[in-house]
Order: C-alpha cells, then sequence, then structure tokens
C-alpha cells in the first residue's frame, strides 16, 4: 500500500497528543504549582529506494540518492520547569518557591515525593500536612496554643505562644534536581525522582538556589495561555493538512481500483 | 504493446513518490528543525522522431524528440532557514544561519537542527533520545544550572567562561538519517548565530505543500483516464480483428 497513508496518518496521531498535551496544560492552568509540559516531536526512519552515490553513468553518481521518510513520531513530553506566577494569598501556611527547589511530603507508602505545592494546613494533632493530608518532610508540629505562625525566607518556622514569647518549631529544607524534568508526574502535584532526574539533594531555603520561601503566598502554574492557543491553533491546521494527505492517498489507491473495467 | 500505456503508468508512480514525499513532510510540519524533502522527476529514454516520406527517404527529416518515460530521480533535504520561535527555556537553542549542532549517539557523531536539548542528571546537555551535544573539541558538554550561551556557542556561568564552545558545523552533502539527525560531510560554519531560548520550526511550508498534492492527485486522475482510453482503444483494436 502507500506509503503516504501511514506516513500521514502519523501526523495526524503526533498532533491528537499535542492536543492532548494542550488540554492537560489549560486545565490547569490554575492549579498551583502546575508546571506545563511540551511535546517534541522526531522524524521516522528513510527508507532508501536509490542509494546515493550509485553510478548512473560512465562517470556520474546520484549526488543525494531518493529516500521515502515514514512520518513522525512523539520524541519527548518535557516539562518545563520556570518560575510560576506568585500570589499573594495571605494563608498563614501557604509558602511559595522563589527559585529551583521543591517541598516534600511522605507518602502512604513512606516513599518521599516532591512538589512545588505550598498549600500547607495543619491536622488536628499540630502537624504540618498537604492538602492531601500528606505529611511535610522534614515534620513539623506546632504547638496548638500558637496565636501566630512565621516562616522566614529560610525556612525557620517559629509560633508566637499567648504569653508573648517566641518559640521555634523547627526548619523548612528544600531539595533540588539536577534535571528536574526528569521528575515522574504521580498527580496530585507530587513528582517521584528517577535515575533520569538524578537523586535529591537537600538544603537550607534561601541558599545556593535552592530558592527562598515566600509565607502568605502561593505559585500559580506556569503555563502560558497564549502560546496555549497559538499552538492548539497550528495543532488543528497541521491535523487538517495531513487528513488531507490521508484523502488524497485514499483517492489514489481508489483510482488504481477502477483502472480496469 | 502500446507504449502510451507504459508511459501514463510510470506518470502514476511517479505521483505516487511525491505524495509520499509530501505526507511525510506535513507529518513533520511540527517537527522542530526538521527539514523539507523535495522530489525530482526526470524523463529518460529519448527517441528521435523522423519524417521518411519528404526530401530523403533513406535518412528521413529530423521532426523531433519525446522523452518516453518518467522516473523520480531523486529527493533531497532543502536546508533553508525556518522560522525562530522564542521557547524561554535554557536549554533550547536555535541555530541562526549555516549550519548543524553536532551529538554524539553510540560513539558516532551526527549532526541537527532541533535545539531542544536537556541537562541530565549529570549536568550535561543531551537531546530527547539522550545523545550528548558536543562542544569543539568533540567533548561532552556539561553545563551548571544557570548557564547563558552567546551567539557564537561559547558557555558562560555568571559572567565566567565555562571553557565549552557549542560546536556549530555546516555539512556538504547532508542527507538524513532520522530521528532529527543528519549525516554528512563536515565543513566550517562562519555564518551562524546562536539564539538561547529559542527553537527552529521546521521549514516546512504548508501552503507549498497542499499546492503539491493537489497538482499530484489530479495529473494521477488525468493519468487514469490517459490508461483508460488507452485500454478502450486496445480493445476496439481486438474487437474488430474479432469481426473479420
Amino acid at each position: 500500500m502507500l506509503v503516504s497513508l501511514y506516513s500521514a496518518s502519523t501526523g495526524m496521531i503526533a498532533q491528537q497528543r499535542r492536543l492532548d498535551t494542550i488540554s492537560n496544560n489549560l486545565s490547569n492552568v490554575d492549579t498551583t504549582g502546575y508546571k506545563a509540559q511540551r511535546i517534541e516531536f522526531q522524524d521516522l526512519l528513510y527508507t532508501p529506494i536509490k542509494e546515493a552515490g550509485t553510478p548512473t553513468a560512465q562517470n556520474s553518481v546520484l549526488p543525494t540518492g531518493e529516500y521515502v521518510g515514514h512520518g513522525v513520531k512523539i520524541g519527548a513530553t518535557n516539562r518545563i520547569f520556570t518560575q510560576g506566577n506568585i500570589e499573594q494569598t495571605g494563608g498563614t501556611f501557604d509558602m511559595a518557591i522563589m527559585g529551583d527547589g521543591f517541598f516534600q511530603v511522605q507518602l502512604q507508602d513512606g516513599r518521599i515525593a516532591y512538589s512545588r505545592d505550598g498549600s500547607f494546613k495543619v491536622d488536628s494533632n499540630g502537624r504540618l500536612v498537604n492538602s492531601q493530608g500528606l505529611l511535610f518532610v522534614p515534620n513539623i508540629t506546632l504547638p496548638t496554643n500558637a496565636e501566630s505562625v512565621n516562616v522566614s525566607p529560610d525556612g525557620i518556622v517559629s509560633a508566637k505562644l499567648p504569653d508573648g514569647t517566641i518559640q521555634n518549631v523547627g526548619n523548612i529544607t528544600l531539595v533540588k534536581f539536577v534535571n528536574p524534568a526528569g521528575l515522574k508526574a504521580i498527580g496530585s502535584n507530587l513528582f517521584l525522582s528517577t535515575p533520569a532526574s538524578g537523586v535529591a539533594t537537600e538544603g537550607i531555603p534561601n541558599q545556593d538556589g535552592f530558592g527562598s520561601i515566600e509565607q502568605g503566598s502561593l505559585e500559580k502554574s506556569n503555563v502560558d495561555v497564549v502560546k496555549e492557543m497559538v499552538n492548539m491553533i497550528v495543532a488543528q491546521r497541521t491535523y487538517d493538512l495531513n487528513a488531507r494527505a490521508v484523502q488524497t492517498a485514499d483517492d489514489f489507491l481508489r483510482t488504481v481500483g477502477t483502472l480496469k473495467r | 504493446m502500446n507504449r502510451g500505456l507504459y508511459i501514463s503508468t510510470m506518470g502514476m508512480l511517479a505521483n505516487m513518490a511525491q505524495l509520499d514525499t509530501i505526507s511525510n513532510n506535513l507529518a513533520n510540519a511540527d517537527t522542530t528543525g526538521y527539514k523539507k524533502d523535495e522530489i525530482t522527476f526526470k524523463a529518460y529514454l529519448k527517441k528521435e522522431f523522423r519524417n521518411y516520406d519528404s526530401v530523403d527517404i533513406k535518412r528521413g527529416k529530423h521532426v523531433g524528440y519525446m522523452e518516453t518515460a518518467l522516473v523520480a530521480d531523486e529527493t533531497k533535504p532543502i536546508i533553508s532557514q525556518g522560522q525562530i520561535v522564542e521557547t524561554n527555556n535554557p536549554t533550547d537553542f536555535a541555530i541562526f544561519g549555516d549550519g548543524f549542532f553536532k551529538v554524539e549517539r553510540n560513539g558516532k557523531i551526527y549532526y541537527s537542527r532541533n535545539g531542544e536539548f536537556k541537562r541530565n542528571q549529570e549536568g550535561y546537555l543531551v537531546t530527547s533520545e539522550g545523545d550528548y551535544l558536543l562542544d569543539s573539541n568533540n567533548k561532552h558538554i556539561q553545563v551548571p544550572k544557570n548557564f547563558t550561551v552567546d551567539e557564537s556557542g561559547n558557555i558562560y556561568n555568571g559572567t565566567q567562561s565555562t571553557g565549552q564552545k557549542i560546536s556549530i558545523v555546516n555539512l556538504k552533502k547532508p542527507s538524513k538519517f532520522g530521528i532529527n539527525l543528519f549525516t554528512g560531510t563536515e565543513v566550517v560554519s562562519n555564518n551562524y548565530k546562536i539564539i538561547q531560548g529559542s527553537i527552529e520550526k521546521s521549514n516546512v511550508n504548508t501552503l507549498k505543500e497542499m499546492i503539491n498534492l493537489i497538482n499530484a492527485n489530479r495529473a494521477f486522475n488525468i493519468l487514469e483516464k490517459s490508461v483508460q482510453t488507452q485500454d478502450y482503444m486496445t480493445g476496439k483494436i481486438i474487437e474488430s480483428a474479432q469481426r473479420i
């Protein structure tokens, strides 16, 4: 059958996947700490029909030969870890990271997950948890009678008690990765480390690029809506064009079928 | 047998080859750094027509030539500049001008215009396949977190040069390998600018491809008619022969 029928259909499939990525980005445009994904394409292999360098006459060879390409494939969906916008919320346990670091939380099975989502809460025992109730790492427990809590840019958590004394209740540490794009997203704004991301290195906020902590703020997603909309237009048009090529290939085949009357 | 039948069929095969090329270009209209293919055709089996009924019965008079066959001649990548689009991703580079990035894959060197690099777990710049980007000494390139690249490809950590320079070379006869890579003969490129935080889109002109598609489609349908007509004529000859 025709190569074009298949190569043009790979183009349609690729654009479909691109639209999936765009849709996911747009649906998370308001998700705290969400990082946009980008889809990257690669051309597939080429089948030589005539090899370059084949002699064509006594003293001449084909300069480039003739080959046929087989379409496109998805190379990667790459997550872009640029800083999102910081929005002031005034929440005591809302924290935004201004830099490359990640917060750590402990999953039910004991593994550590990483997140840029800093909307933390305090459970009934005074422990700092994320919105799903997962424990903050390192564990921080606040005195139940605390009147107010302050988090400094370098992660020192202190509570003001009713008698006016300030009690230091713990230090927040952040982790960073050499290749954050290699992290595995597991939903709920959480990531797991992989061999590609490298291991987490722990450090003190506001030092060595870990990023400072801004209390009373949240980091919004870094989705650029205009860019996504432009990509959506491009995806749709490219999809249409490839569909047209599929139709043409179909027309060729139908024609061949009707050659003999 | 009827020569025209074969000429028409060859034309149809050429149109099919053209459609294959167009489809691959359209499928990759959105592939970063993709360079479009162009297919050329050639006519051959030139026949001379002579008129023997006039002046010189023996030699005849030269009337003209006719090409009696058409085949796809060659496919070649067209290395023209694609559009440069800003992504603000520091590990994305676009080449403006002539040349290719050098990447190492399984110990072999390939060339690419796709600048969607990543910083891997050891801090090396790699493609999405994990192939290493090479510097001017054919060494892997290790970059700090907040590195910058100037227009000639020198890498800096803040204001300090890291001593490495992204290698950009031109290719004499670029040929496609797939997965955004090219092979070819290296020559020096002096006319390029590297733009950090941008990528180069494919150079596929969708309007042109669409026009070619319509052309190929119509030509194919016309040739079909020509095949059918010749088939019909042959049928007529057979019919009349049966009546004798």
